[in-house]
């Protein structure tokens, strides 16, 4: 049996070319009603005013996508970039250096935006 | 001596030693026989369309990337309404609007061809396998399979087109 790339998690590359598929699809989704909403508010310069991104990030149910979007499009990208890398180059070490360094970028990226959504959403204005 | 430039200065030294090896690793990799590195990678002369929407695949999937990654990272300003207003000030720009707009159009471009590319896996569109037989057709790359990818190629300029106008205002 090969375990795949991602051996960290001893996940199979037909699973994660699943997982890759999936994020890709709700990413779509979710982008698309991202950019949606930005040009909905009326204009996209007032859009981007500081009070209405405050109060973006206060409603819930947007913190909430914006949770969603952040998770799927870092798993997606890191897990894409892992196999641009793949691609590239072969050897143990190197292979066991890309899994290991997109993981913890994509980490590093989820919990940093999640940091800012949950100190956004304490803001009062 | 403050402890940021003593950072800086430990830093700065070991990359003034490093670089040049790096460099030379590089040039070395390029020069291999059958090893061309980026030079074959980014040349998609030869393989057909599909090596070009190959192409467009992967450098759209680095723009959108590098895109999101300083995207989270702007996004962190609204903590403090200066610096959000500091950081408008750039998204406002004819720099900061072409940027988006290419960003909008990469976009299309990766998410039609990405869902073409999970049909195909599926195996959906690729034809039934056939006989090698002169002349030689490659029975996955058939004529919906080329007009869906020059169809993808159309939808992402016609959405550049529309992303610079609503920004650009013409």
């Amino acid at each position: 049996m090969h375990w795949g790339c991602f051996s960290i998690f001893r996940i199979r590359e037909s699973h994660i070319r699943k997982i890759h598929y999936s994020t890709a699809l709700g990413a779509i989704g979710l982008v698309a009603l991202h950019i949606s909403v930005r040009f909905a508010t009326g204009s996209f310069a007032a859009s981007l005013s500081y009070e209405n991104v405050i109060s973006n990030y206060q409603n819930l149910t947007y913190a909430l996508l914006l949770e969603l979007i952040l998770i799927l499009v870092s798993v997606h990208g890191f897990n894409g970039l892992r196999g641009i890398f793949l691609d590239y180059r072969s050897g143990y070490k190197y292979e066991k250096t890309v899994n290991w360094g997109c993981f913890l970028f994509a980490l590093s990226i989820i919990i940093y935006g999640t940091i800012t959504i949950i100190l956004a959403n304490q803001i009062k204005i | 001596m403050s402890s940021l430039s003593v950072l800086y200065d430990f830093w700065h030294q070991r990359i003034k030693v490093i670089w040049p090896y790096i460099l030379a690793k590089i040039i070395q990799s390029l020069n291999k026989e059958n090893k061309k590195g980026l030079r074959t990678w980014l040349n998609p002369t030869g393989f057909g369309i599909s090596r070009v929407s190959w192409l467009l695949m992967r450098i759209s999937g680095i723009y959108l990337l590098v895109f999101f990654v300083v995207h989270v990272i702007h996004a962190m300003s609204i903590l403090d309404r200066m610096t959000w207003g500091k950081l408008l000030f750039l998204t406002y720009s004819p720099a900061g609007f072409i940027v988006l707009s290419i960003m909008i159009a990469l976009a299309a471009f990766h998410a039609i061809n990405g869902i073409r590319l999970m049909l195909n896996q599926g195996g959906i569109g690729i034809g039934k396998p056939a006989r090698a037989d002169y002349p030689y057709q490659i029975q996955s790359m058939g004529k919906k399979n080329r007009l869906c990818i020059y169809v993808t190629m159309g939808v992402s300029a016609l959405a550049l087109y529309f992303a610079l106008g609503v920004f650009f205002n013409f």
